[in-house]
């Protein structure tokens, strides 16, 4: 580490808030480079750059400045820089790293005048390296470095993706899957896999993404990445080469399905409040409220044998005390997403397709979804996505506590990943949506979400703050900056750093799977890419030994 | 060709010394040329911050002899008494001294001798005694150095440089330290640069 660049010396600051670092002349610094700084009785702090400030001495020079063009003003202005002026950085300490190679939240500051260097790569593999690391990136201004996060603690909790449209959230998503899968496929134990479910709203995640390089405006995905270890369905009638077709049968739709279409179907909340009425009318009561007239089956079970002689469905409003516009409203969006192609009356044995879905999960395959055409209708995503991932969640739930009781081996881990997810866990359907349960749940059924979205700030507080790691990349909104970095420490900072990422290949991660914020440049998703090139030890061999690199050779 | 005329320390405390020529000189050490002693314990340096020529009683001022159509120096051949009867005094602010094969920019330990030579340093030791600026502390410190004695060091001191880029890059180093010291006065510190440049 003696090799690292100093740039500059420690001359103030806090624990609370930051270090002032001087820069010493020619030395430069940019927002979210590692610093690290010799502690004051050993161990080293590292810590981020989060701000940049242009200093005077003194009030004269930047009272007066020398603006003039002259021989003696440009002298002038040579002489100040650095002098009665100069930049300083402020780097907020995160991490200090123990002698002994232990690393733990700073708690200590290093001393006046303490020389302040850019951390090298024994200095991050130090603070970030595991066994099984996956590289994210490379921190900025540093491209030689690359940091690499523990990928069991990656997934330990749920993960968040968030970025406005075209920053690269799909791509850094493919990335991790990837190398989450030759992960997985090297583990000796099923209950040590990693597996995903992916509802894949574009069709990106199965044999091709769309990705606009110069060479390609497609890049292999998952299956074709790991043949052995994916298998495809879709909700396309007409697709080719998959692993099994979703159809949904009016029958299997429960309310609690229909709960989170609340706005993107628009129901009305009276009018899912009289779904659970007309369940009454039996277990097609979805096929009978699509004919136009009541069917006999619900004259009967309604009125018995001596109907009245104008049956009409107001009438059953009125029968069952549902208000007539609720009906309506409830039978207009049934009516609406019953007309999908993956949709059909009566039960299209959808337990049938989930005990296939499941098996596979279980046996270590992951699954991805495609929507085909119907990935543009968020009602049609929402829907499945939510129907699949409520009842693959339940049996996941029933083999862990199953495990438990008979100590059996627990099933495998479980990442769903969904698109979009702003929709299912905003704040009026939060509380209803699984995906809100499983984001509280934690790990606690081996299943965990990988959620991309470009609104962080619609999410609901609690769910959001229930995701373990985010990956922030360039955002609009200050609401959406704000929602993420809400109750984190260093959260004023962190803020101005996301506000100041560009709008592709730059990301700020946070959160459970890494020790400290770490602004990174993404890995190249290049046209050779190999299956989990972005795991640690297919990317590079290991260097020196971090304690001999960051503390030197014992003599 | 003459020998040059001898200018010798006449006065001297640590922080500046005062030099005279027998006779008056029209071509005399120059205002923030570096001089040296070479005598005594330790060889000295200082900074020219004054000169002055006049009588060598300063109760019998000169008197302005000489025709209209004269210019000084026919007056002086006319009259070669007369130089006799002036001095050229220098008035040096110490800015250095050599210890042990270097040049520290900082006082001696002993004033030079009086009636010692002085003479003007070489362009290779007023190089190394003005690296890095420091020099100036000791300059800027003494009661005698105005902003145009500053000014006029830094600009004499650029000259012992052979390239215009090493000239720069000293003007730079040494302004730095300039700043440093001026540091409250950002004017005196305009005012120097500009004099020196």
């Amino acid at each position: 580490m003696n090799d690292s660049l100093e740039i500059g010396v420690v001359v103030g600051g806090s624990l609370a808030r930051a270090l002032e670092v001087r820069l010493h002349p020619g030395r430069s610094a940019a927002l979210g480079q590692y610093v690290v700084a010799p502690a004051e009785d050993g161990g080293q702090i590292v810590g981020m750059v989060t701000d940049i400030l242009l200093k005077s001495a003194e009030a004269g020079p930047t009272s007066w400045p020398p603006v003039d063009d002259s021989p003696a003003g440009r002298l002038l202005r040579e002489v100040l820089l650095d002098t009665g002026v100069y930049t300083a950085v402020e780097v907020t300490p995160f991490l200090e790293l123990g002698s002994d190679g232990s690393t733990a939240r700073a708690r200590r500051l290093p001393r006046h005048f303490a020389p302040a260097r850019l951390a090298d790569q024994a200095t991050i593999d130090a603070a970030f390296a595991t066994e099984a690391g996956v590289v994210i990136g490379s921190p900025l201004g540093m491209p030689h470095v690359q940091v690499a996060v523990d990928i069991e603690r990656l997934f330990e909790r749920s993960v968040g993706i968030f970025g406005k449209s075209g920053t690269g959230k799909s791509v850094l998503t493919l990335l991790l899957l990837d190398a989450m899968l030759e992960y997985s496929a090297q583990r000796p134990t099923r209950s040590e896999r990693i597996v995903a479910l992916v509802f894949d709203m574009h069709d990106d995640y199965g044999d091709y993404m769309k990705f606009a390089g110069p060479d390609s405006n497609r890049r292999s995905s998952l299956r074709r990445l790991h043949p052995t270890q994916v298998a495809v369905y879709t909700l396309d009638p007409n697709a080719t080469g998959v692993d099994g077709r979703i159809v949904i049968g009016t029958r299997d739709i429960e309310i609690e399905d229909l709960e989170v279409l609340r706005t993107t179907a628009d129901f009305t909340g009276p009018a899912l409040e009289a779904a659970y009425d007309l369940q009454r009318l039996g277990q097609d009561w979805i096929d009978a409220l699509l004919e136009d007239d009541p069917p006999e089956s619900v004259v009967r079970r309604i009125w018995g044998s001596d109907p009245p002689e104008d049956v009409n469905w107001g009438r059953v409003a009125s029968r069952l005390g549902i208000h007539p516009g609720s009906l309506q409203n409830l039978r207009r969006g049934l009516r609406r997403f019953t007309k999908r192609p993956f949709v059909q009356r009566g039960s299209a044995q959808i337990s049938g397709v989930l005990d296939n879905v499941v098996d596979t999960l279980l046996s270590g395959r992951s699954v991805v979804i495609q929507f085909g055409r119907a990935g543009s209708d968020l009602t049609s995503y929402m829907l499945v996505a939510n129907m699949l991932s409520r009842r693959i969640w339940d049996r996941y739930r029933e083999r862990v506590e199953r495990a438990l009781r008979s100590n059996e081996e627990p099933p495998n881990r479980l990442v769903i990943v969904i698109e979009e997810a702003h929709k299912f866990v905003d704040r009026t359907v939060a509380d209803r949506s699984i995906f809100g349960q499983i984001a509280r749940e934690l790990r606690k059924y081996n299943v965990t979400l990988l959620v991309i979205d470009q609104r962080p700030s619609q999410i609901d507080p609690e769910v959001l703050s229930q995701i373990g790691t985010k990956v922030a990349l360039q955002l609009d909104s200050e609401a959406d900056v704000d929602a993420l970095v809400s109750g984190v420490t260093g959260r004023s900072s962190l803020r101005q750093v996301i506000a100041s990422l560009e709008s592709q290949q730059q990301a700020l991660v946070f959160g459970h799977a890494v020790p400290m914020p770490v602004v990174v440049r993404p890995p190249d998703f290049a046209a050779d890419h190999l299956p989990g090139g972005m795991l640690r030890g297919a990317a590079r061999s290991r260097g020196p030994s971090l304690k001999d690199a960051l503390f030197g050779r014992r003599t | 060709m003459n020998e040059p005329e001898p200018l010798r320390v006449v006065a001297a405390t640590l922080r500046h010394f005062d030099c005279s020529y027998s006779k008056y000189v029209e071509n005399p050490v120059e205002l923030g040329q570096v001089v040296v002693v070479r005598e005594g314990d330790s060889v000295v340096y200082g900074v020219v911050a004054e000169l002055e020529s006049g009588p060598e009683d300063p109760t019998r001022p000169l008197q302005p002899i000489g025709r209209a159509e004269e210019s000084a120096a026919d007056v002086m051949r006319a009259h070669p008494h007369i130089r006799q009867l002036l001095r050229t005094r220098v008035r040096v602010i110490t800015c250095g001294h050599g210890e042990d094969g270097a040049i520290r920019p900082y006082l001696p330990p002993v004033p030079p001798p009086l009636l010692a030579r002085v003479e003007p340093a070489s362009e290779e030791e007023v190089r190394e005694l003005v690296a890095g600026g420091h020099f100036l502390a000791q300059l800027l410190a003494a009661p005698d150095c105005d902003d145009a004695v500053a000014g006029a060091a830094l600009r004499r001191a650029m000259r012992a440089f052979h390239t215009a880029e090493q000239a720069h890059a000293f003007a730079v180093e040494a302004g730095k330290e300039l700043a440093r010291i001026l540091r409250a006065e950002p004017a005196r510190l305009t005012t120097i640069l500009r004099a020196a440049t």
